[in-house]
């Protein structure tokens, strides 16, 4: 546990005091709020339509509220924005203290490399989630307006965290595998955009192989459903999978570098 | 302290390694020398537990290091070629990640930082960034790094490359000054190095040992028996006329007109009548070295005559 601790908090203080890191947390934070804002007046210019055609229709206009439909679409631009944020924020997790030669050092201490992974891991995931609860944060501004769907926005958000947990499990392996941050952040996204799209192969509501198959492991065929407030078992199970099967394999690519000596 | 029996290593089809063997006592030095791509660095990433081994064991203490696991870990200190560190962090912040890495408690860690901090020469350096420091400076961090949790046995690859001849000696200094107390391996190619700082020395050269021993019994091995290098000014006239227990004496090549090579009969006592008659003559003795036992002689012999075969 005190070894956990000492890695969470080396990631912690290097995120801190790294340029990289502060900027690209603030690009993050700077693209939902833009995303967020062009949602708002996508659904006002609606809002204000829809207005227009009730008074027409003699009826009284709709009140604003920060309805699901919103909640959703600015959920579903954060979940984008994992997409491009997390190889970057993933890079340099083994590939630079690999570059550095500070992972030698690591493996040979008592850390152990199942540890190292999970630590490795659990820092940038609680890095992540903390910027993501961030980004969340203006809208709390909503409050003062109308009532928040509480139960849509903690389940929507929970996915969102479980996907990235998943995506940078795979990431981190992949930067398990060189010593150059560039091209473990290019294999990164590679993988997860794949895991992204693959759903778009098919047809909806396909079974049997390939197109079951592929709904099946695409990613956003399970956070679909978790940003739309759903919370089925499956959905997670995936996620908690594809994270165990990521960092499964990270150990197993640090114990391929003890092998070969690189 | 330290059994190595017949270790190897291959990556694919090169050899790095082939059935090393030696053994290193409680507190000893061990000088582990060779040219570049000789397999140095090989030892030490398997005697670090950081790579397995294809062939062979080591044992600490009787016990396999496999069997050892972390033990081994906790017992050891280890500062790589490449000397990393992180950079984001302070001097001070470095050492506590890794004595907290170490499992050293909050309490235990402070008091070990201190120590490492004091006894590499960085007082007064615990909280300047990594970036405001020179080369030597973040040698010794290197070199705190493997201490800081208190190590019976430390590895040390080629700590001294790179630095300024200041730096160079007060490193040796350090780590001259840990020999009784802990077991070292290091790692160079520098052979005053080993010189300097070694009780025992091994010669590696395309992976297998061409040599090893202490220093003496190698120089003892190596130098031919009665064969001198002195610098004297000889008896004017007469020069080595009558000179006692003197074989052959020829002017060494070079521009000092005072360096000969001489040969006296194998008597222990040989040296010293012979210093003695100098000195009787009017002549002048600056220095008297037997000849051929130097670390450098020893090296490019065995090693020329691996890469040779």
């Amino acid at each position: 546990m005190r070894v956990l601790v000492a890695i969470l908090r080396r990631e912690w203080r290097a995120s801190f005091r790294s340029p990289q890191a502060g900027i690209m947390g603030s690009c993050f934070l700077f693209l939902a709020g833009a995303l967020s804002l062009f949602n708002l007046d996508a659904y006002l210019r609606a809002s204000a339509q829809i207005a227009v055609r009730m008074r027409g229709m003699g009826r009284d206009p709709i009140v604003l509220d920060y309805g699901e439909n919103l909640l959703r679409q600015d959920l579903g631009g954060l979940a984008l924005l994992v997409l491009l944020y997390l190889p970057l924020l993933a890079m340099n997790l083994l590939a630079e203290e690999r570059r550095s030669g500070t992972l030698e050092l690591l493996m040979t201490s008592p850390v152990g490399d199942g540890r190292l992974v999970f630590g490795k891991w659990l820092a940038a995931q609680i890095q992540f989630v903390g910027l993501l609860l961030l980004a969340m944060l203006p809208k709390l501004v909503f409050l003062a307006f109308a009532e928040l769907p509480w139960a849509t926005l903690i389940v929507g958000l929970a996915g969102i965290s479980l996907m990235s947990g998943a995506f940078l499990a795979i990431a981190l392996f992949l930067g398990s595998l060189t010593r150059s941050p560039l091209i473990a952040a290019a294999g990164g996204f590679a993988v997860i955009l794949l895991l992204w799209i693959l759903g778009g192969f098919v047809e909806p509501g396909a079974a049997g192989f390939p197109g079951g198959f592929l709904t099946a492991a695409s990613a956003t065929g399970h956070l679909e459903p978790l940003l739309g407030g759903l919370l089925d078992s499956w959905d997670l199970l995936y996620f908690v999978l594809v994270t165990v099967i990521g960092l499964e394999l990270s150990r197993r690519g640090l114990q391929a570098l003890r092998g070969s000596g690189r | 302290m330290i059994r190595v029996t017949e270790l190897s290593k291959r990556y694919g089809e090169l050899l790095a390694l082939d059935r090393l063997d030696f053994e290193l006592g409680r507190g000893e030095i061990l000088g582990l020398l060779g040219p570049n791509g000789a397999g140095k660095t090989t030892t030490l990433r398997l005697l670090t537990g950081f790579m397995p081994p294809d062939a062979g064991q080591v044992t600490i203490d009787g016990t396999d290091l496999r069997d050892l696991g972390d033990g081994l870990r906790r017992r050891s200190g280890y500062l790589p070629e490449s000397n990393p560190h992180y950079p984001e962090l302070t001097v001070r912040g470095n050492l506590e990640f890794w004595a907290a890495l170490y499992g050293l408690s909050d309490a235990g860690l402070g008091e070990a930082v201190e120590r490492a901090v004091a006894s590499c020469g960085l007082a007064g350096m615990e909280e300047r960034p990594l970036r405001e420091l020179s080369k030597g400076y973040r040698q010794r961090l290197g070199l705190a790094q493997a201490l800081v949790h208190d190590p019976e046995i430390v590895f040390l690859d080629e700590p001294t490359a790179g630095l300024d001849p200041i730096h160079v000696r007060e490193l040796r200094e350090m780590i001259r000054e840990f020999a009784g107390e802990k077991t070292v391996v290091l790692c160079t190619h520098v052979l005053s190095e080993v010189e300097a700082v070694c009780d025992r020395v091994l010669i590696l050269a395309r992976g297998r040992t061409v040599l090893q021993g202490t220093l003496d019994e190698l120089g003892h091995r190596f130098g031919e028996a009665g064969a001198f290098e002195l610098r004297a000014a000889l008896p004017d006239p007469g020069g080595w006329e009558g000179a006692p227990g003197l074989r052959s004496a020829t002017l060494a090549e070079g521009e000092d007109p005072h360096r000969w090579f001489v040969e006296l009969e194998p008597d222990p006592e040989a040296p010293a009548r012979l210093t003695a008659w100098l000195h009787e003559r009017g002549g002048s003795l600056y220095e008297l070295k037997p000849r051929g036992t130097g670390l450098e002689e020893v090296f490019l012999k065995v090693v020329g005559e691996e890469l040779e075969s």
